[in-house]
């Protein structure tokens, strides 16, 4: 019962952090591990999978009113529902990976102290579930577009998906680093908690960003406030899903903004793959004590 | 088997140890090796398993068995020395693990096997074994494991850990287990195992499964090798502490 190779076996150390190699190699773990998480999530529940629906749906109609409506906003943004719900579908995608990725190590106990698997595919595996739960949302946000006039740009439909790749790398990135901090430190999910809240209201999401732009000027300010993947990711999608809705759309995002974006993206990446390295073996020091 | 295919662990002067208290200085100290305010889980251990051999990991608590076949696993990594080896690691060690009671089996079984490395492809012809050594039809592949008892799941896991190709089988606390009739197949399987040229390394005090199944003993005292040798002195050392 010997594997088939065994034979032309190599000699290697059994431990070793993951490097982009050894991911690639064990991407069909990953998809097992996403897969997984997935089956749990609706089951024993008598609407199931529709509630993937209904969250997206609820969200956007609550913001549509309150915002839209009641504080008048749907009267400066041209076609406003889609406009808000290509923007939370990407801070929605955010926020969610953000929070499943920082518990991905500690709620594994099990691997982690049983398994030789790089801690690293935990994390990742929980972006992958987020970004197959992004599948619902874009139904939603592709019939609204189509109900308002949307028709298709395959130029601004690319750069949407460049945009939420990059976001998809930079929340890889910090989910693993705050899935790391989480073993050690008890306050992480406060944090992340808190900084989920923030991504809501410090992104051009509810509203446009030249109201930014008004109060602070064309300088430094606003293109650090601009200056981050999931604002990068919101342009993305709504230069594919909104701009082809509306007769004036808004200004394109300025190139310093762009450019500071990906930088934090890659850096994210960067410093995660040194977190890793660094406390890969204190993970499982500190999970073999803990319950 | 040519003399160069014949090696498959490579424990080489590995030594470990665990900060006594995890906080804020032990997050500086993880990667310094053995030292005052440490337990020392190894100490300078050596040996060899060859292709086709069954090593029992034979002492008493704290002496460091279960370290050491985590570190051969790769789960640890050694303060110094270093560990080698050739071919996929498999056996008990991971039992059970991605078995979750709102997954179905068909599931389980799959996760399991991706965690110790085996493609669906490989699965596949391994399913049919393992539900028939487990007792089981395959209308329970599509069964969620919560909807199934304890005793059925564990054979399910047992199962999928002995029918695993692995050319390194490892197994900690668990060897064989439920009755007489399991614990029998499990043994055969490993018998199996060895025979087909797999390296085992069992961390068992059983005396029986040693003597059955393994061909030296390697005993560790408090993180030290203190016989590498024959079972019988080996399990004779073991009484005597």
């Amino acid at each position: 019962m010997r594997t088939e190779d065994a034979g032309s076996l190599t000699w290697r150390e059994p431990w070793r952090p993951g490097g982009v190699a050894s991911i690639w190699r064990r991407r069909r773990l990953i998809w097992e591990l996403s897969k997984a998480q997935r089956s749990k999530r609706y089951q024993g529940m008598i609407l199931g999978r529709i509630w993937a629906y209904i969250g997206p749906i609820t969200q956007f109609t609550v913001y549509f009113f309150v915002i839209g409506i009641i504080l008048g906003l749907s009267r400066q943004v041209q076609n406003f529902p889609l406009y808000i719900f290509s923007g939370l579908v990407v801070v929605q995608f955010f926020n969610a990976s953000l929070t499943a990725c920082t518990r991905s190590i500690t709620e594994s106990r099990a691997i982690v102290r049983r398994t030789a698997v790089p801690h690293v595919l935990l994390p990742l595996s929980r972006v992958v579930t987020e970004v197959v739960r992004l599948g619902p949302p874009l139904v939603v946000l592709l019939v609204a577009a189509l109900a308002t006039g949307w028709r298709l740009d395959a130029a601004a439909l690319l750069v949407a998906i460049a945009g939420m790749a990059l976001l998809t790398l930079f929340v890889a990135g910090l989910g693993t680093i705050t899935a790391v901090a989480d073993v050690f430190v008890r306050d992480t999910r406060q944090f992340v908690d808190v900084t989920t809240m923030l991504t809501r209201w410090a992104t051009p999401v509810i509203y446009p960003w030249t109201l930014v732009q008004d109060q602070f000027g064309d300088g430094w300010l606003t293109w650090l406030y601009l200056a981050n993947p999931v604002t990068i990711a919101t342009f993305g999608m709504r230069e594919a899903f909104w701009q082809p809705t509306v007769e004036e759309g808004l200004p394109p995002m300025p190139l310093p903004s762009l450019v500071i974006g990906i930088t934090v993206a890659v850096l994210a990446v960067a410093v995660a793959a040194v977190v890793l390295r660094r406390f890969d073996q204190g993970i499982v020091q500190r999970l073999r004590w803990s319950a | 088997m040519s003399p160069q295919d014949a090696g498959r662990v490579r424990v080489a002067g590995v030594s470990k140890a665990f900060p006594r208290r995890f906080g804020a200085a032990t997050l500086r100290l993880q990667h310094a090796g053995p030292s005052t305010g440490q337990d020392v889980a190894l100490a300078d251990v050596t040996f060899d398993v060859g292709a086709g051999e069954c090593v029992a990991l034979l002492g008493t608590r704290r002496s460091g068995r279960t370290t050491m076949l985590r570190t051969i696993q790769g789960v640890f990594s050694p303060d110094a020395g270093h560990v080698l080896v050739r071919g996929r690691i498999g056996g008990l060690v991971a039992m059970g693990v991605g078995f979750s009671p709102a997954l179905r089996v068909r599931d389980c079984l799959t996760l399991n096997g991706a965690l110790l490395g085996a493609s669906p492809e490989e699965l596949g012809p391994v399913v049919p074994d393992v539900l028939a050594f487990a007792g089981e039809g395959p209308k329970v592949l599509g069964f969620r494991l919560r909807d199934l008892p304890g005793p059925r799941r564990r054979r399910l896991a047992y199962g999928l850990a002995l029918h695993l190709p692995a050319d390194v089988m490892l197994a900690d606390g668990v060897v064989t287990f439920g009755d007489d009739a399991m614990q029998e197949a499990g043994a055969t399987m490993l018998e199996r195992h060895r025979e087909a040229g797999a390296a085992l390394v069992l961390a068992t005090n059983r005396a029986p499964l040693v003597r059955r199944l393994c061909t030296r003993a390697v005993v560790l005292d408090a993180g030290r090798v203190v016989h590498d040798g024959p079972v019988g002195p080996g399990l004779r050392r073991l009484r005597k502490r």
